[in-house]
């Protein structure tokens, strides 16, 4: 091969950089519509949350925790001042809806994010090792799977008083892991024989490199499944400890409105209070799952339409 | 028994000697009574340099577990492999990844064997990844050349494709640019074209034989079919029920068979020619034989040619019967 020839070979050798491959998947994200309306939905609650700090800016009766318009002292519909009226206090839903999708965020995507991170990796390393590994990984997530999670943090809850909103966020991801890794360590067993991660291990690949090269790819669709399940799980969990009232006092989240409401007795009486956040759980939820499903896609090339290439 | 090597004054490569395999009741796939499976029982054969090996069987022969066994997937339980004179069950760390930059395996199916996750250029190179050779221009040379070497060209075309992009054929070919990207001194083909219809597995047996010749590579061939044996190898064993029952050049195998076994393959094999099945050597009983014992020679139940009772009282071993065609049996 003659030097010319070589350089015209470089030249045409091109394979996805790390750039390229974000294109593409973004690419193959934007078709998917469940995909779009999840992402559209999520970007508003994302506003939702990035907004709750400009109410309390413009106006100090607008905090949502502490703030109480000096003229009303009982709960009002909506009006110009206040878009989604006030509580039983005088204090502005609207910006206490704002703050909540804050809340909802953080306790959502990080106990999600903390029990998938656990529960992938105890899955993958319990299905990969086998053995004793498996059985003293496996009996633990059992132990910790029978355990009714509201039950043991209201249990927490009064043994500790008020709990705060990080460690409510700890103990869900603590007790949400099991269920991931089963289903981690199901698909990790199924691969583990597989003959690519024979080939693998042929090629010489030590076992942190089947495990996160060959074997992570392959269980993440799985994963971010699972997260959207959990972020779903934990925003759900936070709003039921928040009603029974056993939330953090010092956090406004809808849960907490929604106890507020029924606390107060207005639960029929004022269906601007009662609304907004119920809707707003439910929809978030939706979002998550929407986007779920479409990510699936992105990582999985198998589930993506025939003769489409990228 | 000693085991005569056959080699043009070639130098060996790789060395079985009395190796042996037996699956325990845990294995209870294909053993529901708890008994031992022997999967291979004291097989000795070696490979030479540059030497296209092939080990002929039906399935569950032993010739996939032999092919485990040699790339320390499975660790034998008696008997010892040498690869270039290093005995493979006592390799580990450095010494095993070099082992593992010297031989290299193509799987059988090739829907099974490459990760869905990775485009062909991540398949070929990762072996390149994992042993830190050549920088990344480098790799992108050996890659291309590799993808050239079997024929998918041009290779940029198939660089960025994923697996399920591709037909079963250039699947296998990315499978055999992996295992040769490399360039190992053997490759271990178990079965490679058995998912693959007649012509796609013709054009493979061309890559490989051409690989053969211009890198120098020796393969243990792995197939149920004597035919693609014989397009191949410069010298088959055949192997039934974990024993190695016939051993010498592929011409001398296929044109004078000895053992009763490799006659009812190539019995099995369908002459197209006259218009009708022609069976030449009819070694195989219609109904099967009792053995009341345990030992005696693995075909006495099927075999046409035994004496009996003669044959049921041990397994013959494998003997010169002349110009180093060794043969399990002593009445051929």
């Amino acid at each position: 091969m003659d030097a010319q020839e070589k350089i015209i070979k470089k030249k045409r050798l091109k394979k996805p950089g790390r750039e390229r491959r974000w294109k593409k998947n973004w690419a193959i994200y934007k078709k998917n519509i469940l995909g779009r309306v999840g992402l559209a939905l999520l970007s508003f609650f994302v506003l939702m949350a990035l907004c709750s700090y400009i109410p309390p800016w413009i106006d100090p009766m607008y905090q949502p925790m502490s703030g109480v318009d000096p003229e009303i002292s009982k709960s009002t519909g909506p009006s110009l001042r206040h878009w989604l009226g006030t509580d039983f206090m005088g204090r502005d839903l609207f910006s206490q809806l704002l703050a909540g999708a804050r809340v909802a965020f953080m306790v959502g995507i990080s106990s999600a994010f903390m029990s998938i991170l656990l529960g992938t990796l105890v899955g993958m390393i319990s299905g990969y090792m086998g053995k004793w590994v498996d059985t003293i990984l496996m009996r633990l997530a059992d132990i910790i799977m029978v355990m009714p999670t509201l039950l043991v943090v209201l249990i927490l809850a009064a043994l500790f008083g008020q709990l705060n909103i990080w460690s409510i966020v700890l103990i869900i991801a603590l007790f949400r892991w099991p269920g991931v890794s089963r289903v981690i360590r199901a698909q990790t067993l199924s691969l583990r024989h597989r003959p690519f991660i024979e080939s693998a291990k042929v090629s010489g690949a030590s076992h942190m490199r089947i495990i996160f090269r060959h074997i992570m790819p392959n269980v993440l669709p799985l994963s971010f499944l699972y997260m959207t399940f959990r972020v779903t799980a934990a925003i759900n969990i936070e709003a039921a400890l928040a009603f029974l009232g056993f939330g953090d006092p010092g956090t406004v989240s809808w849960g907490m409105m929604l106890q507020w409401v029924w606390k107060t007795g207005h639960m029929f009486k004022a269906p601007y209070w009662l609304l907004p956040p119920g809707i707003c759980i439910s929809l978030i939820t939706l979002s998550f799952y929407m986007l779920g499903r479409a990510m699936d896609e992105v990582l999985d090339p198998r589930l993506r339409k025939e003769g489409e290439r990228y | 028994m000693t085991l005569k090597v056959m080699m043009k004054g070639n130098e060996q490569i790789l060395r079985l000697e009395q190796v042996e395999k037996i699956y325990g009741p845990r294995g209870a796939f294909f053993n529901k009574t708890g008994k031992d499976v022997i999967a291979l029982s004291r097989i000795s054969f070696s490979i030479g340099k540059g030497e296209i090996f092939g080990l002929i069987g039906e399935s569950g022969s032993g010739k996939t577990t032999t092919g485990r066994l040699i790339l320390k997937l499975e660790e034998p339980d008696a008997g010892k492999i040498f690869f270039k004179d290093k005995e493979v069950a006592t390799l580990s760390g450095n010494p095993l990844k070099t082992f593992r930059l010297r031989v290299q395996m193509i799987f059988q199916d090739p829907y099974q064997s490459l990760n869905p996750q990775f485009t062909v250029y991540e398949t070929v190179s990762e072996p390149l990844i994992i042993h830190r050779l050549k920088n990344k221009t480098g790799r992108d040379e050996q890659v291309y050349d590799a993808m050239q070497a079997v024929q998918l060209s041009p290779p940029e075309d198939f660089f960025s494709r994923y697996p399920h992009q591709l037909s079963g054929g250039q699947r296998q070919r990315v499978a055999v640019a992996r295992a040769l990207v490399l360039h190992p001194e053997l490759i271990i083909a178990d079965e490679p074209t058995s998912m693959l219809d007649a012509p796609i597995s013709i054009q493979i047996f061309d890559i490989l034989l051409k690989i053969q010749k211009t890198f120098n590579v020796a393969f243990l061939f792995i197939s149920h079919s004597l035919a693609a044996a014989r397009y191949l190898c410069q010298r088959i064993g055949v192997i039934y029920k974990g024993h190695l029952v016939e051993l010498g050049l592929g011409k001398e195998v296929i044109q004078s068979p000895r053992h009763p076994y490799t006659r009812a393959l190539l019995d099995a094999l369908p002459v197209f020619a006259h218009g009708k099945m022609v069976k030449r050597y009819e070694t195989l009983l219609k109904k099967e034989r009792e053995n009341t014992r345990a030992e005696g020679c693995i075909f006495y139940k099927r075999c046409s040619m035994a004496r009996v009772p003669d044959c049921s009282y041990e397994q013959p071993p494998l003997a010169d019967s002349g110009s180093g065609h060794l043969v399990a049996c002593p009445y051929t």
